[in-house]
């Protein structure tokens, strides 16, 4: 590594050369040093925010007067814009003065951020508005505002016929800003406003096209099941709350003495407490550092009761565990997994687009980058991680079974988001989460690649979604094929690609780690995890073979498909580029920083190293999370991964290309259970309908007819109502208009007075 | 013979009240020399004007050491400066609203302004006196000046009613008051309220040869005179009756200004005077006196305010109701603990106020009488922009039916009206939930559950009639052949200030409670 | 011994003498006049004033309204005419500062006077 400490701004260029350091160094340098110092930077954090959001007021309100060329130009530019600020973020975050000043103090000092004061506070509860940028969220801030920019420069064209454009823009800028403040804010409590923005706007472009009421029953589906995981996000955060509160009240200050002085750390976070709020991630990881495991008599361990406050007799550690997984419950809702997952595809009712930026690139991945924030907090509880790996392996499995059979384009790739989204739970239940969010990024390129491409083949063949009518893509779309085919290797884990490595990565961290107390959940995780990636393989591979591969069908709704326009055409294009070069953040070449560990480690690990060096550090004093790591690169695991891939690849290739063609498409009928079970999706939703819905409505039909409408509207409301009402209008007899009796009113009261007074004081 | 020594320290607290009357002569000249057809918008502008100069005075003087000038006449504090803002705002909120109207009706006129400034540097005057013949005069100053307004309009029979309502009753009240402070001079000899207290005391303490106290009866006469006509002022039944006559018949712009600067000022004078002379009697005496006069206002005003149809008048009966509210406020500062007498509807033993709780109140009351001068400007702006002269004489000028489908016919309207009901009804986010909170939370510290329910209460009974309106705007279809009134531009600037005034201060009251929580709001000797 | 008690009414003693007096000479003179005076009515003589308007008769007389207003403003301009005699009379003593006030009081008046004229309130004629 180069030290670049001399390079700037102490000495000129000429004492840097003569240090010897050559050309090369001082470009090395030269991109290392951002152009505005950080405490610059991040007091402007907030104008990332605030461009989209702007954007989305002008389309909003004057969208329709602006017509239609100044709105594609007002919301493109705004997010454009948002992508050049965070590009200069990137910058700031990876300064090679890495002890940037900033508003963090200790916690986060690798970390842009700005303090914008108090939100709101009460007695000693405090939230401040707080935005902090780091590797963590610098990598959402460029795949939201890059990957939302070129879906808002592909909505220019496929919205092009739609007289709704300006509320379509303005919803998508809305989402953007409400994406990046989930990202960029520095409190759960942000971090929930975003959570709720992007719930909101998801809402409104599923059922964009209001006028279908399926379409609109659908953004309420989604609505819904969202609200149930809030309803876990709150709570959890209501229960951060009063634990950091008793742990302060609790703990002494032995527990803070692990680096420095013992009372002036304590004090030093209490301060912290209370300047930032409990819910700033700043103090939730000074709490996760101040928490030891086993049993301490002179500390506040894991293992110690709760001495205050209403969790009191409860055990840190089992408040932890319930958090984390009422926080699970939140992150299954918004990204879509067992138990939340069914609104995910019936989602797909909104346009394409949203689609490919909402429920695919960015807000489903909001719960992974939930539990990557919190990730000191995620190693203190060994049996949440468990549930995390365990949910996130059924999903997986499940969703990729469902998808097996659907027969809609966009339902497929619903479900395999679904199922990639559970990999990337995998991945955060082992420990792996960089490979969880190095899956993000690759999965944010190669899913919006497949969505945007289905959106072409729809546009390209009159609105038609079902694969079974398509077929013969390959001639009559040529590029869009092109992008498909790289974008389904890449899911499928073809070796070069970027979905290989970062799937592998957590195939492997899944072989490789093992939970100290529930030894043989990993592994049974791992193996769902290798079943599903040859499940994905198969669907993919299906999908692309029905799809493109073949004659055209018979009954297909146009004779011919027409390839799209230019706009289109560019993002695809631009979106296979980058599925194939993610492949740069997860090809393992890099030295561990550390000398740590051994081995070596793909770039996106050496990336968030410092995100996720607190949690190293916690699960190093716990060992909650035992590595057996593998000197030299996995060669042994590649290769079973890919043989993997291939065999799916090639067994649907062969039954799809080969096998029915020549039964005439005729189901084989050893398989027709099998296959009607996952066509219709093993019949959850009819589950949920028969043991949640159907008694919820039950019930409330009781309420509504019985309680409310009889006992509470019609004796309570109306009751009370016509009371009051009949009584205003007896009072109002006494405002005859004569001002005689007014003044009449005024004297017998004043005498009364008197009279009281004189009474009184006798 | 001395001559008294003043220096510009003793003036400031002065000077938004001559900025006011100044620009007021200004306006009163300058129309003389005007012909009847010369264009007159630059009144309402100058009126602007003199408000926001006015008001930056104020608050610049807000953060001014609190002090007695003018020998003791007035007083330098902030709870006075920040009326003079409140009394500034409203007033220049008002003058926009009167532009269009008066227009409108071709019949504006400077000495409306004129008057309306003058009565708004008498409203400024009347926060900041410490005497009771400045007190007395300046009271008379808004009074006159009110009641001129009140008949500006002599179309009808409605507003020269409404103004010899006001003119008559209004003096009755005077007469009271002025009697009131006659009798407290007659006891102590002085009219300085800081004086006055101490006399007080002793004047209490005399006793005659049979042991009788024979200045009791005097002062407590007295205290419940001047009491009487500062309820008077802020419309706490039942001193109230005038009020709905006088609302309606006034110009909606007067209305707007009564219901807000006259009623901001009316209190701020009545927390002075018996903050100052309360604590020299019994305490029980003022503690249960404003308790009841809150229990009746705001149960009556709530009650009388629903079986309306006629916002205007609505509005009037609101406008009652939120004096109710802010007099548990003033109850709330005398409540007097644990060795309470007689404690209206308070289930559980009062905690009596204390020095910290004594600046939350404050807070409260001075938040309030911001937030609801905002808010009851905004929703009479909506009628001013809604009403039509030709509609003036038949009395339905101001039905409900007139807002109906106004959500579809003038959106912006409508949302605007949809904020102030809102903010009047106390949801949030709006000011007026926070205005609430300060002030309940505030009398519920003091001990006074019991009345702080019924508050309650009796504002969500208020939610139905203001919510009445927005149900009206929003479900209802426009009737047929409904005109859709012009536009005006002041008029509309007015409406969205005060809507985003009323949200704004709504989700983030704190740079003004910051401003608010002082120790030494109210100047004491 | 009786002890001497002194009523609380005593002090009040000369006010009802005065209004004794006053009863009595309401009394005394009219019925003195009515009974000592020559009498020689005519129709002028009989009217309660020699001037203004009548006191028999319709209340809803119409007559000028100017009077009125002449009237008010002589009563308010006399009135302030008032506050300018201390001032004379202290005029050294109170020195710059009470000049300044008065000019400040005196502006104002003269400005309700421009007021007045330029209104037309003193025109007789119009």
């Amino acid at each position: 590594m180069i030290d670049c400490s001399s390079f700037y701004p102490s000495t000129s260029l000429a004492d840097f050369h003569a240090q010897g350091h050559g050309w090369a160094d001082t470009l090395v340098c030269r991109l290392q040093t951002a152009p505005l110092p950080s405490d610059a930077a991040g007091s402007h954090l907030w104008m990332i925010i605030a461009l989209p959001l702007l954007g989305a007021f002008i389309c909003g309100v004057f969208g329709k007067t602006l017509g239609r060329a100044n709105t594609y130009l007002v919301a493109c530019g705004s997010v454009a814009g948002s992508f050049l600020l965070s590009l200069i973020i990137l910058w700031c975050v990876n300064d090679y003065r890495t002890v940037a000043p900033n508003t963090y103090g200790e916690a986060f000092h690798y970390a842009v951020g700005w303090d914008y004061g108090v939100w709101f506070s009460a007695g000693n509860f405090r939230v401040d508005f707080g935005l902090m940028a780091d590797h963590l969220s610098t990598s959402m801030l460029l795949v939201i505002t890059g990957i939302g920019f070129l879906i808002h420069l592909y909505s220019t064209e496929y919205m092009a016929h739609d007289d709704g454009y300006w509320r379509f823009f303005a919803y998508l800028n809305l989402f953007v800003a409400a994406m990046l403040t989930l990202v960029l804010g520095d409190s759960l409590v942000l971090l929930f406003v975003g959570w709720e923005g992007v719930g909101m706007c998801s809402y409104l472009l599923i059922g964009f096209w209001y006028e279908d009421p399926q379409k609109a029953f659908a953004g309420r589906k989604a609505f819904i099941t969202n609200r149930i995981g809030d309803f876990g996000f709150l709570l959890a955060s209501f229960l951060t709350v009063a634990t950091l509160t008793a742990f302060i009240a609790q703990a002494p200050n032995d527990n803070f003495s692990s680096s420095r002085d013992a009372a002036g750390a304590a004090s030093k976070f209490k301060q912290g407490l209370f300047t930032r709020g409990p819910l700033s991630f700043a103090a939730l990881e000074s709490f996760a550092q101040a928490m030891p495991s086993g049993t301490d008599p002179s500390r506040v361990t894991l293992e110690s009761e709760i001495a205050t406050g209403p969790l009191k007799g409860h055990t840190y550690g089992h408040i932890l565990t319930a958090i984390l997984l009422l926080f699970l419950l939140g992150a299954a809702g918004k990204s879509a997994q067992i138990p939340l997952y069914v609104w995910l595809p019936d989602a797909m009712a909104g346009p394409t687009p949203v689609s490919a930026l909402i429920h695919a690139a960015t807000m489903v991945t909001a719960g992974v980058y939930l539990f990557c924030r919190m990730s000191y907090l995620v190693v203190l509880s060994p049996f949440a991680m468990a549930v995390i790996a365990v949910i996130g392996g059924l999903t997986a499995l499940f969703a990729a079974l469902i998808a097996f059979s659907q027969e809609d384009m966009k339902k497929v790739l619903a479900y395999s988001t679904v199922s990639q989204l559970g990999f990337m739970f995998m991945a955060v239940g082992s420990g792996m989460f960089w490979a969880a969010f190095l899956h993000v990024v690759t999965h944010a390129f190669f899913k919006a690649c497949l969505f945007l491409g289905a959106g072409s083949v729809m546009h390209g063949n009159a609105d038609e979604g079902n694969i079974r009518k398509l077929g013969g893509l390959k001639r009559e779309m040529k590029f869009t094929w092109l992008t498909f085919a790289i974008a389904t290797c890449a899911i499928t884990g073809v070796v070069p690609l970027s979905g290989f490595f970062s799937k592998d990565s957590i195939l492997h961290g899944l072989h490789t780690n093992h939970l100290e107390q529930y030894p043989a959940v990993l592994h049974f995780v791992w193996f769902l995890g290798l079943a599903t990636a040859a499940c994905t393989a198969f669907y993919m591979t299906r999908l692309y073979v029905l799809a493109f591969e073949g004659e055209r069908a018979k009954d297909a709704r146009v004779p011919h498909a027409h390839e799209s326009g230019p706009a289109i055409r560019l993002v695809l294009g631009l979106l296979a580029f980058g599925s194939v070069a993610a492949v740069a953040w997860g090809v393992p070449f890099m030295d561990h920083p550390s000398g740590h560990e051994a081995g070596v480690q793909a770039p996106m690990e050496n990336y968030l190293w410092p995100v996720f060096n607190t949690a190293r550090q916690i699960n190093d004093r716990t060992a909650f999370v035992r590595s057996e790591g593998e000197h030299g690169l996995p060669w042994g695991a590649w290769g079973m991964a890919w043989g993997i891939a291939l065999v799916g690849t090639a067994l649907a290739f062969f039954l799809y290309r080969s096998f029915f063609p020549a039964r005439g498409n005729k189901p084989v009928p050893a398989l027709e259970p099998f296959r009607k079970l996952s066509f219709h999706k093993f019949y959850v939703d009819e589950l949920y309908d028969l043991i949640l819905i159907r008694p919820i409505k039950f019930i409330s039909f009781i309420f509504y007819r019985v309680i409310d409408a009889v006992v509470i509207d019609t004796i309570g409301v109306r009751g009370t109502a016509w009371l009051t009402t009949r009584f205003g209008a007896m009072l109002r007899y006494a405002q005859s208009g004569d001002a005689q009796s007014y003044a009449a009113v005024m004297a017998v009261a004043l005498v009364a007075g008197i009279v009281l007074a004189l009474w009184g004081s006798m | 013979m001395t001559i008294p020594e003043f220096t510009m320290a003793d003036f400031w607290p002065v000077i938004p009240a001559g900025i006011l009357t100044a620009a007021a002569i200004v306006l009163m000249i300058s129309e003389v020399f005007l012909g009847a057809a010369a264009s007159r918008t630059y009144q309402s502008l100058l009126s602007v004007l003199a408000c926001v100069l006015a008001g930056a005075v104020a608050l610049m003087n807000m953060t001014d050491t609190p002090r007695a000038v003018l020998q003791g006449y007035a007083v330098m504090d902030p709870f006075s400066s920040f009326l003079t803002l409140v009394v500034c705002v409203g007033t220049g909120l008002a003058a926009l609203l009167a532009a269009g109207f008066l227009q409108h009706r071709n019949a504006e006129r400077g000495e409306f302004y004129a008057l309306m400034l003058f009565a708004a540097a008498g409203m400024t005057l009347l926060g900041l006196s410490n005497e009771f013949i400045t007190l007395f005069v300046n009271l008379e100053v808004l009074s006159v000046a009110t009641y001129a307004l009140t008949a500006w309009l002599r179309r009808g029979s409605r507003p020269s009613e409404g103004a010899f309502k006001y003119f008559i009753l209004g003096a009755f009240a005077a007469a009271l008051m002025l009697y009131g402070a006659a009798l407290l001079y007659g006891a102590t000899g002085t009219t300085h309220l800081t004086d006055m207290a101490a006399k007080l005391r002793a004047a209490l303490a005399e006793t005659d040869a049979s042991g009788g106290h024979p200045k009791q009866m005097l002062i407590y006469a007295g205290f419940l005179l001047v009491g009487a006509g500062f309820a008077f002022k802020v419309a706490a039944v039942p001193f109230h009756m005038w009020t709905p006559d006088v609302y309606e018949g006034a110009p909606t712009p007067v209305t707007a200004l009564m219901s807000a600067g006259v009623k901001a000022a009316a209190f701020v004078a009545l927390v002075r005077v018996f903050m100052a002379l309360g604590p020299a009697v019994d305490p029980q005496l003022p503690f249960i006196a404003f308790s009841v006069l809150a229990l009746l206002t705001m149960v009556v005003g709530n009650l009388l305010a629903l079986p309306q149809r006629n916002v205007k008048r609505m509005l009037a009966y609101s406008s009652i109701a939120h004096a109710g509210y802010l007099l548990l406020g003033v109850a709330a500062l005398f409540a007097v603990g644990k060795d309470a007498k007689v404690g209206v509807l308070s289930s559980t033993p009062l905690v009596g106020i204390s020095g910290s709780m004594q600046s939350d109140v404050y807070q409260g009351i001075l938040f309030y009488l911001l937030g609801y001068t905002v808010t009851a400007i905004g929703a009479f702006g909506t009628i001013v922009a809604l009403e039509r002269r030709e509609d003036e004489t038949k009395g339905n000028a101001w039905d409900l039916d007139r807002f109906a489908g106004l959500g579809s016919r003038k959106p912006g309207w409508a949302l605007a009206m949809t904020v102030f009901m809102l903010s009047l009804g106390g949801v949030p986010p709006t000011v007026g939930f926070i205005g609430k909170v300060l002030l309940f939370r505030a009398a519920v510290d003091a001990g006074l559950l019991g009345l702080s329910i019924v508050g309650m209460l009796a504002s969500a009974a208020g939610v139905y009639y203001y919510l009445r309106v927005v149900v009206y705007m929003y479900m209802r279809p426009a009737p047929e052949g409904a005109l859709v009134p012009e536009r005006r531009w002041t008029t509309e600037l007015a409406l969205v200030a005060t809507a985003a005034g009323t949200v704004l201060f709504g989700v983030l009251p704190g740079p003004i409670t910051a401003l608010l929580q002082r120790t030494d709001m109210l100047f004491h000797r | 011994m009786f002890t001497h008690m002194v009523s609380p009414l005593t002090p009040y003693l000369p006010v009802a003498v005065v209004l004794g007096l006053a009863g009595l000479l309401a009394v005394l003179i009219p019925a003195l006049t009515t009974r000592l005076g020559p009498r020689s009515v005519n129709e002028i003589k009989s009217a309660t004033f020699e001037c203004g308007s009548d006191p028999i008769g319709s209340a809803r007389q119409r007559f000028a309204v100017k009077f009125y207003v002449v009237a008010l403003l002589f009563i308010v301009f006399d009135v302030e005419a008032v506050f300018l005699y201390p001032w004379a009379v202290n005029f050294k003593a109170l020195g710059w500062f009470g000049y300044g006030t008065m000019v400040a009081f005196a502006f104002t008046l003269v400005m309700g006077l421009v007021y007045i004229w330029k209104k037309g309130a003193l025109t007789w004629e119009s």
